[in-house]
């Protein structure tokens, strides 16, 4: 796992991968930063680093696009994957290796509240509860832009695709007030869910069968639910819709709360985002 | 070492290895044969766990390959047909990194890329990057990086694919010496190569072993029907009138060859009985100048229609039968198949014959 990390963090600091990622978010920062703290005389940093989390919608996609792509490509995930280290470490140590770079990026622009001190009273608890937000979203990101990388051997679907997916996690805060609250709507929201899910499992499991019983007993029991207990339904699509929202959550950690609750939150996120990278090769191999 | 039972692997409808088992031991060089297609690279494949066998059992020096994989592959230096290498990395700095992976690091991991460095004579490109390298070079690299850490088990898929003649022996050698002690597996679709290398050849087509046994016995039972090229020298018309009237020679097909003066003979016993001393005492009869003469070389698709005519005829060849000379012939059924096919076009045969001229060259050398 050592050995995959270290070369992972000699590629990213050899090509320009790592200097332009790292580059482009203190730009980012550096610019918030000018805006918000210097122009403006504003103390609170912590709204600098939330105004500056888009950047990760750039950022991941060009951290990760080869941690499985370019191995793909230049054939050289036989190498790693005949080797004697589990695919689990594997991934693992991809994602640390990012992270690891992103965490380089966020140390670097610890200077830039350190510069305000002189000038006044800072926020510190703010200040670092945004920082851990920071970190643990920048975590999420990667995991699930490594996700996106081990499925395709082209580094540009790689990339194009992370960054929709991550626009997409963005629009979904923005649209969150103009969704319809309305129990039918909900419960129509339930089914479109039941219907992917089993779409997934027929290709998955590439028969007939499986995708119908879910569809029978996923479907049945949220009809039941429906003409039941009607009154749970009002209002669902939002809650289910902000309680997955992995930006939603970073308003949190910027406004100063840290609650357990988002923290297991990202790190669940993240562990998953590599549970399924590990499962997405492992059935390459079996496929 | 290796032992291979009932390995399968199917790829949606269509299955790619279909039921191979086979052994290799220490010591010992085993030779995969096979058109491109035949199942070669998806067996090496699975052999060094990049993926899965839908069937059947894998073990590698007592560890099996899917119980306890990581210990298998341990045991196991893999060249895959393109060898797997970092552009944008220098050739140490890549080794270093092969070592780490295999768990061979610090001191030992240090000796270990100085000891394939040499064996593999790529020292003097140790600090250029690898994307700068020749074909033959980049070769070498993977060789190294098959042979860190000393593994009990090598598997080269297409090892000399792309490297020049001088190249191939320097290869050819490589490999020898590494099977002294080793089980080493390597695939390759050319049949002078396997014969020069390997102790033991599988034959494989469409994802099934279709013949196997030792070098020498699978060489004999499929040179016995191939015939033997004589050079004549003299007028054509006298030399195909010369053939004409001998009853132990089936079929004689003449066609020009690079000396001036002279043709080539390509002779077809009856029941391909050797007929060399027939032919050499036909020329001295009739004063013609026999320049040369030596069997036919087959080659790989000739093999293949071999096989396939002969049916069911053709399995192991085992090394306890290498003692009995001529008695291959016995095996096969009738010479018509190869009959048939010396009546292929001359151009397709010339051509044929430029291309493995090199081989036949350096085959010779072993």
């Amino acid at each position: 796992m050592a050995a995959i990390i270290r070369k992972e963090l000699h590629e990213y600091f050899t090509s320009m991968t790592g200097y332009a990622s790292i580059s482009f978010f203190l730009l980012v920062i550096g610019f918030f930063f000018t805006y918000f703290n210097l122009m403006y005389a504003d103390p609170d940093y912590a709204a600098t680093i939330a105004s500056s989390i888009f950047a990760l919608i750039f950022m991941a996609p060009f951290m990760t696009m080869r941690l499985f792509a370019a191995e793909k490509r230049q054939k050289t995930d036989i190498l790693i994957f005949t080797s004697p280290v589990s695919i689990a470490s594997i991934v693992v140590a991809k994602v640390i290796s990012a992270i690891t770079v992103y965490l380089i990026g966020m140390a670097i622009t610890i200077i830039l509240p350190l510069t305000l001190a002189p000038l006044g009273k800072l926020p510190v608890p703010l200040i670092i509860s945004a920082y851990v937000g920071f970190a643990l979203l920048g975590a999420c990101f990667m995991s699930l832009g490594a996700f996106v990388s081990s499925l395709t051997s082209n580094q540009i679907v790689a990339t194009i695709s992370s960054c929709v997916l991550f626009v997409a996690l963005f629009a979904i805060d923005a649209f969150l007030p103009l969704i319809p609250s309305n129990g039918a709507w909900s419960f129509a929201f339930i089914m479109a869910l039941i219907a992917i899910i089993a779409a997934l499992t027929g290709y998955t499991t590439k028969n007939y069968i499986s995708p119908v019983i879910v569809i029978l007993v996923a479907g049945g029991a949220n009809a039941a639910l429906f003409f039941i207990k009607r009154d749970i339904f009002t209002g669902l699509i939002f809650k289910i819709l902000d309680a997955c929202s992995i930006t939603g959550r970073f308003s949190n950690f910027s406004a100063g709360v840290l609650s357990i609750a988002d923290i297991i939150f990202y790190i669940s996120f993240s562990v998953a985002m590599i549970v399924i990278t590990i499962a997405a090769i492992e059935k390459r191999r079996w496929r | 070492m290796i032992e291979v039972s009932d390995l399968r692997k199917r790829y949606g409808r269509g299955v790619a290895v279909d039921g191979v088992s086979f052994h290799a031991k220490p010591g010992e060089i085993l030779g995969f044969l096979g058109p491109n297609g035949a199942g070669k690279t998806t067996t090496m494949n699975m052999l060094t766990g990049y993926i899965a066998p839908t069937d059947g059992e894998i073990i590698i020096n007592g560890f099996n390959m899917l119980e306890s994989p990581l210990k298998a592959r341990s045991q196991i230096g893999y060249l895959p047909d393109t060898p797997p290498l970092y552009d944008d990395m220098s050739v140490d700095e890549y080794l270093t990194f092969a070592a780490r992976l295999k768990k061979v690091s610090g001191k030992d991991g240090r000796a270990s890329v100085e000891l394939v460095k040499r064996k593999t004579f790529i020292e003097d490109v140790s600090k250029r990057i690898i994307k700068n390298l020749s074909k033959g070079y980049r070769q070498r690299v993977g060789v190294a990086q098959a042979m860190l850490g000393d593994p009990k088990a090598i598997i080269f898929d297409e090892p000399t694919v792309g490297l020049d003649p001088q190249q191939i022996i320097e290869m050819r050698s490589l490999i020898k010496e590494l099977g002294k002690k080793r089980a080493v597996i390597l695939s390759s679709h050319i049949l002078s190569e396997v014969s020069a290398v390997c102790d033991r050849v599988i034959i494989m087509n469409k994802g099934k072993i279709v013949a196997s046994g030792t070098t020498n016995a699978l060489t004999r039972a499929f040179s016995g029907g191939g015939g033997i090229v004589a050079r004549v020298k003299g007028e054509r018309k006298s030399i195909v009138n010369a053939f004409e009237s001998v009853p132990e020679i089936a079929e004689a097909k003449i066609k020009p060859c690079q000396e001036e003066g002279a043709w080539d003979v390509i002779i077809t016993g009856k029941e391909n009985a050797d007929v060399r001393e027939t032919v050499f005492r036909l020329m001295a009869a009739k004063d013609m100048p026999l320049l040369m003469l030596k069997p036919v070389d087959l080659t790989l698709e000739e093999v293949f229609l071999k096989i396939t005519n002969a049916g069911e005829g053709f399995g192991e060849y085992g090394g306890d039968r290498s003692d009995k000379t001529g008695d291959e012939s016995g095996d096969e059924p009738g010479g018509e198949p190869s009959a048939e096919k010396s009546g292929a076009s001359d151009a397709e045969a010339n051509a044929r014959d430029e291309g493995e001229k090199e081989e036949n060259v350096s085959g010779g050398d072993n």
